[in-house]
């Protein structure tokens, strides 16, 4: 009973403010669109410049293969920013040919410049469109960089959702609380279960917006709502353990953010796991972000989301973790 | 504008020990150059390396993230409950503002020198003789982002609502403007989305500038910033809301 009189309070105070009512329904629609961009902007694909001697045959069978291989974008360099224009991203390499032979710019490590380099040799000598995935580095499919995505910015917003045990604490309510005869642990659980239910409504309606939108990810409907659970869980219970630490929203909401970076980033949501140094393959144990992008992998061939049962326990295991992490805090938490 | 010194001697001991600013300045972009750096090291070669790279756009994008910090800074007064003598003693609002201006933008960019030096020790980053132009960049840069942050805490309104979501767009901005990984594209239309990104411009300002010998976008950014900064705080003084203060 005592959760539900939490619930039942959080959703009054939070209804009669429209207009970050309002904002909070829009948010799935904002993680929607930066999905789709997201996606477009980090898919693998090759931007090549190209200058030098343009009349050779070498040129024009590379050049013209080039043109037609999927992925690959072709563009006339400028000889005088080859460097600016590799670093910034411009270019992935620049090819600069000669009168029988081409050489290859690049900040990129040796075996993609190897592999572009064999790659534009075949086709000199065979013009025919390959394959170009080995050049590529990154192998992160659409399903999983989009979950990983979701994972990340749930976080972040279960957070400002959570804020309001913040403002218990600032405005004396938890005070009256704790002189209350309820538990540390029903105020918890009862901002828990509200801050879920509004995660899981942001999560329903960007999954559902996707599948309106037909952005296929290659996974079933019910398989994602399932795994909708976990993450939301997730995402919530950190939300609740960063809100019970600090006593300020600013510093709730920097620390956050900062910690939902580094996750992401040992996770495997910037750079797949395979591609990640042997130690931070180790050390991303620790980021559930990693176990999602796994089960997701594992979905993506048809699995059913309960079949991750080890995914599912670890999951759990973090989920509880942080709860008693934020049960202790909250108990020892002053509330002069 | 006799009022001004002693406050701006107040907020300058404020904000260099303020915990947040110090570990968003200085310790989490170390870190991260450090994270990212080792996690993109498989994907860069010697000549330049991922450090390198990161050195040069993390510094950058954690200063935009300050404009939350520099918000709440803006209502210190409200937090500990001195804005009532502040109302009533003798200091005008430009004093106030001005003081508020100046020591965060200052402690903002000595932490930036300080990453930047950094990264030159640690990351053996190389300035090529634009080091002192990088910081002129990044000076006008804590000149934008304290005069957008005094903004949305003195004059906004509705502050509470918008410094729960100005991560996000700070976020999106530091996607586009390849903090994470080199972000760009010759389709048009995503090209003109990743160029409204004002990272985009610094990070191309000091890579142009140093390895590239170009300083123009490097100084025209810098102005742009410098302008942004000066309207933001004018706006501030202007629409500085009393009642909110309190």
């Amino acid at each position: 009973m005592g959760y539900f009189l939490v619930v039942k309070n959080n959703f009054k105070r939070n209804i009669n403010k429209k207009t970050g009512f309002l904002v909070n329904l829009l948010l799935p629609i904002l993680v929607v669109i930066l999905g789709i961009g997201a996606n477009y902007v980090s898919r693998p694909s090759l931007t090549l410049g190209v200058i030098g001697e343009h009349t050779t045959q070498t040129y024009t069978n590379i050049v013209n293969i080039l043109r037609n291989t999927e992925r690959i974008t072709i563009d006339t360099a400028d000889p005088y920013t080859i460097k600016v224009d590799t670093i910034t991203g411009k270019y992935t390499a620049v090819i600069a040919f000669g009168k029988e032979d081409f050489e290859i710019y690049s900040v990129k490590d040796e075996a993609t410049i190897r592999g572009l380099e064999s790659l534009l040799r075949t086709y000199a000598k065979n013009p025919e469109s390959l394959k170009i995935e080995e050049v590529m580095g990154t192998s992160m499919s659409v399903s999983q960089r989009t979950i990983a995505f979701i994972v990340l910015f749930l976080m972040v917003t279960s957070t400002i959702t959570a804020s309001l045990i913040i403002k218990d604490k600032n405005n004396g309510t938890l005070k009256r609380y704790k002189y209350s005869p309820q538990k540390a642990k029903t105020y918890i659980i009862g901002n828990f279960i509200y801050n879920f239910a509004i995660t899981y409504c942001q999560y329903f309606i960007s999954i559902s917006l996707m599948m309106i939108l037909n952005i296929n990810l290659g996974i079933s409907y019910i398989n994602l709502l399932l795994m909708g659970i976990w993450i939301t869980a997730l995402a919530t219970s950190f939300g609740n353990c960063i809100a019970t630490v600090f006593r300020q929203e600013m510093y709730a909401s920097l620390f956050s953010t900062a910690i939902v970076l580094v996750l992401s980033l040992i996770g495997g949501s910037f750079i797949a796991f395979e591609y990640m140094p042997v130690m931070l393959q180790g050390v991303s144990v620790i980021s559930p972000i990693r176990w999602f992008i796994d089960a997701t992998n594992g979905m993506s061939y048809g699995i059913n989301w309960f079949s991750n049962t080890r995914i599912i326990c670890i999951i759990s295991g973090m989920v509880l973790i942080l709860l008693v992490i934020s049960v202790y805090i909250n108990k020892k938490n002053r509330v002069i | 504008m006799k009022n001004f010194i002693p406050i701006f001697q107040m907020e300058m001991k404020r904000r260099s020990r303020d915990f947040f600013i110090i570990f968003y300045n200085i310790i989490f972009p170390a870190v991260i150059i450090l994270l990212l750096g080792y996690l993109m090291s498989k994907s860069y070669g010697t000549e330049f390396t991922s450090y390198e790279f990161y050195a040069i756009v993390i510094p950058p994008f954690c200063l935009l993230m300050a404009i939350v910090s520099v918000a709440y800074a803006a209502q210190d007064e409200k937090r500990m409950k001195t804005a009532f003598r502040f109302m009533s003693s003798p200091v005008s609002v430009v004093e106030l503002v001005l003081a508020k201006f100046t020591s965060s933008t200052i402690v903002l960019t000595i932490c930036s020198i300080i990453i930047l030096g950094m990264a030159k020790l640690f990351f053996h980053l190389s300035f090529h003789g634009s080091f002192a132009l990088v910081v002129f960049l990044l000076f006008c840069e804590a000149m934008a982002v304290t005069g957008i942050g005094l903004f949305l805490g003195l004059a906004c309104k509705n502050f509470f609502m918008i410094k729960n979501f100005m991560n996000l767009p700070i976020m999106i901005f530091g996607f586009l403007g390849g903090v994470f990984f080199p972000v760009n594209s010759l389709n048009p239309m995503l090209s003109s989305i990743i160029n409204s990104s004002p990272l985009t411009w610094v990070n191309r300002g000091i890579i142009y500038s140093i390895y590239g010998g170009n300083y123009t976008i490097l100084l025209v950014t810098g102005g742009m910033f410098f302008l942004v900064g000066g309207i933001a705080i004018l706006f501030a003084v202007r629409l500085f809301k009393r009642e909110e203060f309190i």
